[in-house]
């Protein structure tokens, strides 16, 4: 079907109203991050729809995610800076010669990283010095440009060296300072704006929960408990835009990512850090597992809900 | 060194042909077990009569290769730990003695005492149902073995593209076996036969199994390649049987000993099954640039209808970083890079988190491996698709020509 001009303009000026919401939520998102970041604009009072045309059928406009993003960039700035408190950290601990602080300090540090959720490519050149994997290097874990958060992990658990540690936690230090200060410029396209909270999950599924990613420290469910925040937090943004046009789906990816936060949150320890893969009982690594994946399910209608594209033509089943 | 000594030994009696009765060869030591299986092949008198189908061992081209596809595959990498030129010789040469044996039928005779013969998992007979072994050679087995000179020109060891997960222990290895028959279980009998025969010499360094679907095409549609597990038709695109002397045999730029092989490409490539469904139709398609349906190009037609790319300079139809039109631009340019692909669909369990472990067995045959598969993979690098795909394993490999005749073996060109 596609829509008419009319109908696009009518719906238009209601949809403007939206804005406001969108940032209602993200900024209620926002406030409730420094803890579990489990309540999002779910507390809102759901939207009445706004003419008589469903609203699920008209395109989103990139105009609309402005509010959503800018909120998201804000969380993006908080947590490098996070980031770049505990690689701080983790500097001063290696200068110090304490392994256990330094170890300490990098889950911190990857943790927080996690939570921005820069899964498949988002940033960039930018995401793969900080966070990049030995994957995909003619040289592997030897690659003269395999560096970020997960050379130093090499150094710090496989090789257990601090003067290599030292060596690429300095670089570390300098390419989270460069994202910092590029952040401002930085272009999110709405459209992959709209696919990072499911896609954030997916990477936990396949990379982190495999023992893939993280693979020398183990501490995979720090990472997932970041990423977990941040799928939160980008939802959180979306939450409005999303009530009006596809309430099911909101309520499905709310609900699904409130079980995922308990399921996380249940395993954090007193100190705030969270046990190695290897240390989950199967029953533990079932459930994460399980619920991780409910929630990647439940959120990956999110993108096609608010489609800055207009729907499809409908197509007759069988056809071969 | 028991076990090189055990396996000379089975050599030796191999060669010996007589008074082999309670050895492991005894079967293929004569031309006998070969006339026992025209004769009755062990097949005669089967109620399924395709499993008496056979596909000859010997030819100018190895079997395998062009040869139309049977429904099951098994790929084997391994790794020679003979400890001479020689050695490795003679494992090759009873991997060509046991091939045509197995991909003949036979009935080996029943021992009761001793190693046992046959595995006996076809009972006591076994059909050809359609199994050819294709044997391949990695770049490491010619540096291991001073063989460098006479390294085809375009085999390296299997680079590392900037998208792959490549697990070690699933890439590589010296030589490559490749069998396919009718029935899974007549695979899996060739390849305890072959390993059993060569225990001592050649070690398993990765295996793999893979599937082709049936032929599911409704009366009155076009015959097209099967559906891959993301459930598009895979491998529509072929070269010709005209073409291949062109695109996939070595000629005269290999040396002599290789004219008439092929370089095979063999990729385990992972799909994120679980992620992939939880894909529209629609951005599924606009990955492939192929209907999910009918297989045809988004241009248009159906499946078997060249898409047209020159009336779609900015994709609009066909998206510019679609897979197929990446892939093959099918310009003038990019004409001689086409492969023959005889990929296979695997399944194999879970991995560590649930998910579901399936995807392609990709294998691809060309005349050159950087020119046409390693042009044609840079041009994906980076692709949309590459999100729900995963080349997790692997390797290059040559495939030597055929063995010319029942005492040739395939690799004797290597070593003469």
């Amino acid at each position: 079907m596609l829509r008419s001009a009319p109908s696009l303009l009518s719906s238009s000026s209601a949809l403007a109203t939206l804005v406001g919401a969108a940032l209602a939520g993200a900024a209620l998102a926002l406030s409730a991050c420094g803890g579990a970041a489990s309540t999002t604009a779910a507390h809102n009072p759901p939207a009445q729809p706004l003419s008589a045309q469903a609203p699920d059928e008209v395109p989103v406009r990139a105009s609309e995610l402005k509010a959503p993003i800018a909120a998201y960039r804000r969380w993006v700035a908080r947590q490098l800076g996070e980031t770049a408190g505990a690689v701080a950290t983790l500097r001063e601990r290696l200068d110090a010669d304490d392994v256990t602080g330094a170890r300490a300090a990098w889950t911190r540090a990857v943790r927080a990283y996690a939570a921005i959720g820069a899964a498949y490519g988002a940033f960039g050149e930018a995401d793969t010095q900080i966070n990049g994997s030995s994957d995909g290097r003619p040289g592997g874990d030897r690659d003269p440009h395999f560096s970020g958060l997960q050379r130093v992990e090499l150094a710090l658990w496989h090789h257990a060296s601090l003067a290599e540690g030292r060596h690429w936690a300095q670089r570390l230090a300098m390419n989270i300072a460069t994202l910092r200060e590029r952040l401002p410029r930085l272009e999110i396209d709405p459209a992959e704006y709209l696919l990072r909270a499911h896609e954030v999950l997916e990477n936990s599924l396949s990379l982190d929960l495999t023992g893939h990613n993280v693979r020398y420290s183990h501490e995979a469910v720090d990472v997932i408990a970041g990423r977990e925040q941040g799928a939160t937090v980008v939802l959180g943004t979306l939450t409005p835009l999303l009530r009006i046009r596809d309430r099911s789906t909101e309520l499905r990816a709310t609900q699904a990512m409130r079980r995922l936060s308990r399921e996380v949150a249940s395993l954090r320890s007193s100190g705030g850090g969270y046990p190695t893969l290897d240390a989950l009982s199967m029953r533990s690594h079932e459930r994460l597992a399980g619920v991780l994946a409910n929630a990647a399910q439940a959120l990956a209608p999110v993108p096609e809900a608010l489609d800055l594209r207009p729907p499809p033509q409908p197509r007759a089943p069988g056809l071969e | 060194m028991i076990d090189r000594r055990t396996f000379l030994r089975r050599s030796a009696t191999t060669l010996a042909a007589a008074g082999a009765g309670a050895s492991l060869h005894a079967l293929e030591s004569s031309a006998n077990a070969v006339a026992d299986s025209t004769a009755d092949g062990g097949s005669a008198a089967l109620l399924n009569a395709s499993l008496t189908q056979r596909v000859p061992f010997e030819g100018l081209h190895q079997a395998g290769v062009a040869t139309k596809p049977p429904p099951q595959a098994i790929f084997i990498a391994l790794d020679s730990i003979a400890d001479s030129r020689a050695e490795l010789a003679e494992a090759l040469r009873t991997l060509s003695v046991r091939a045509r044996v197995l991909s003949a039928g036979a009935t080996p005779p029943v021992t009761v005492e001793g190693i046992t013969v046959d595995s006996g998992i076809l009972g006591p007979s076994f059909p050809p149902d359609r199994l050819t072994v294709t044997v391949g050679f990695g770049a490491s087995l010619f540096d291991r073995y001073g063989l460098a000179a006479q390294r085809p020109g375009s085999l390296v060891p299997m680079r590392t593209f900037p998208n792959d997960e490549l697990d070690p222990a699933q890439c590589h290895g010296d030589v490559l076996l490749q069998l396919r028959a009718g029935s899974v279980d007549t695979n899996l009998h060739a390849r305890r036969d072959l390993l059993n025969a060569t225990r001592g010499a050649l070690q398993v360094r990765w295996t793999i199994d893979g599937f082709l679907p049936p032929n599911r095409t409704r009366k009155g549609h076009p015959v097209v390649a099967g559906r891959n597990l993301l459930g598009f038709h895979d491998g529509i695109a072929n070269p010709t049987d005209a073409e291949l002397d062109h695109l996939v045999w070595a000629g005269s730029e290999a040396p002599e000993w290789a004219r008439g092989g092929t370089y095979a490409v063999v990729r385990i490539i992972r799909n994120r099954v679980e992620f992939w469904d939880r894909v529209s139709l629609r951005e599924q398609e606009e990955m492939i640039g192929r209907r999910k349906d009918t297989g045809a190009p988004l241009s248009g037609g159906n499946a078997l209808t060249p898409p047209r790319y020159d009336d779609d300079p900015r994709g609009e139809k066909v998206s510019l970083e679609a897979h197929i039109r990446l892939a093959n631009p099918r310009t003038s340019a990019t004409d001689g890079q086409r492969i023959l692909r005889r990929g296979y669909n695997y399944a194999r369990g879970t991995d560590g988190a649930g998910q579901l472990d399936e995807g392609l067995i990709f294998a691809s045959y060309q005349r050159d491996i950087h020119r046409q598969f390693e042009t044609i993979q840079e041009r994906l690098i980076d692709e949309p698709l590459v999100d729900y795909i995963v080349p997790v394993g692997g390797g290059y490999f040559f495939l030597p020509p055929g063995a010319r005749g029942s005492d040739d073996w395939v690799g004797s060109g290597l070593f003469a």
